[in-house]
């Protein structure tokens, strides 16, 4: 019998810094709910706000898969490994801070606000190097289908990290289904719906709520409007 | 308990073990100190009375289980938070954890 826990979008804990809004699914920062932690090796899902011109100074990183997903507006990235960088809608960025990075994040444009989720996974290794990459997707290969983006395999395709996990977006037309198959026997899935309304596994989903799914091999979802688009996350759940 | 609770930050990033201490210290009933190697965290626990330990980024295995194993000793009811994320991320949240629903943390004004 498959394992499901459903966080409504109006649930999450949020952060209003005024150049910040930030919602968190799990506790993070000054949010602290000890019903809300982590799912498996899933710690973080910030759903980020940044007002224009504004950002994250220099601050330090360690020992994290750390996963960044812009949905709108430019997103500007410097490194202390020499990285110098902007991120925008269609390009995953992620970063293996290991034994330690420092970076800082800014909205890149002064006049529109940068929308953008920042993901953060347990690594299956402590103190890796650190590690910096970002590709383009091509949106186009994730139209009424599921593309992958992130797994644990530099080869295959989207970007990799250090851990058994295995991200998926997809963008739907109304009424199209889908079903997906967990890749690792074991894992689980989080659901998280960017826009529009799903159907997962037989559970009604509104916009930026959040599922999931553990002890089951496969599970459908289908669109229930148009112009969906859905972010799927496979990742260990010990 | 006594307050206010010594915590000990052992790791190798200096630059991070010194922002988690200042971190800490942010917090009511909670006083920091760092180690940035095995035998400097050994003298803490030997000549201080922490609580809490947090392992932060850059030791060897072996050497956080040399750590841990040796503050046990010393203590058997002493925390260890293996910290990830480097910063104030998560601090919050894994101190609460391991002090349990009586500790409420609050950011000293």
């Amino acid at each position: 019998m498959a394992k499901t826990v459903l966080h409504k979008a109006n649930t999450r804990g949020v952060a209003n810094h005024g150049w910040l809004k930030s919602f968190h699914t799990f506790s993070f920062a000054g949010y602290y709910n000890p019903e809300r932690i982590q799912f498996g090796a899933l710690r973080v899902l910030n759903d980020d706000t940044v007002s224009g011109g504004m950002g994250f100074g220099e601050h330090p990183h360690d020992n994290m898969e750390i996963i960044s997903i812009p949905l709108e507006g430019d997103l500007e990235h410097k490194d202390s490994m020499g990285n110098t960088a902007v991120i925008r809608k269609g390009d995953i960025q992620v970063m293996s801070a290991g034994t330690g990075i420092y970076h800082s994040e800014y909205n890149k444009n002064k006049g529109e606000q940068v929308k953008f989720l920042q993901i953060w996974v347990f690594p299956n290794k402590r103190n890796v190097t650190p590690r910096y990459d970002q590709i383009t997707l091509n949106e186009a290969d994730r139209k009424n289908k599921l593309q992958q983006i992130l797994s644990p395999n530099e080869a295959d395709e989207g970007v990799w990290i250090h851990q058994d996990a295995w991200f998926h977006m997809g963008n739907f037309d109304k009424d199209v289904a889908a079903s997906y198959s967990v890749r690792k026997p074991g894992n689980g899935v989080y659901v998280f719906v960017l826009k529009g309304q799903f159907m997962v596994n037989g559970i009604d989903l509104d916009q930026r709520d959040g599922l999931g799914l553990s002890d089951l091999e496969q599970f459908d979802l289908q669109a229930l409007t148009g112009d969906t688009e859905i972010l799927l996350m496979e990742i260990p759940m010990k | 308990m006594d307050y206010p609770i010594q915590v000990l930050i052992v790791g190798k990033n200096e630059a991070i073990v010194l922002l988690l201490k200042r971190l800490v210290n942010c917090f009511e009933g909670l006083q920091a100190k760092e180690a940035f190697c095995e035998q400097s965290a050994f003298d803490v626990v030997k000549c201080g009375e922490p609580r809490l330990i947090i392992i932060s980024s850059g030791l060897s295995e072996e050497t956080e289980n040399r750590i841990k194993e040796n503050a046990l000793v010393k203590n058997q009811d002493i925390k260890i938070i293996t910290h990830f994320g480097g910063g104030s991320g998560l601090l919050k949240s894994e101190i609460c954890e391991v002090l349990g629903k009586s500790f409420e943390l609050k950011t000293a004004v």
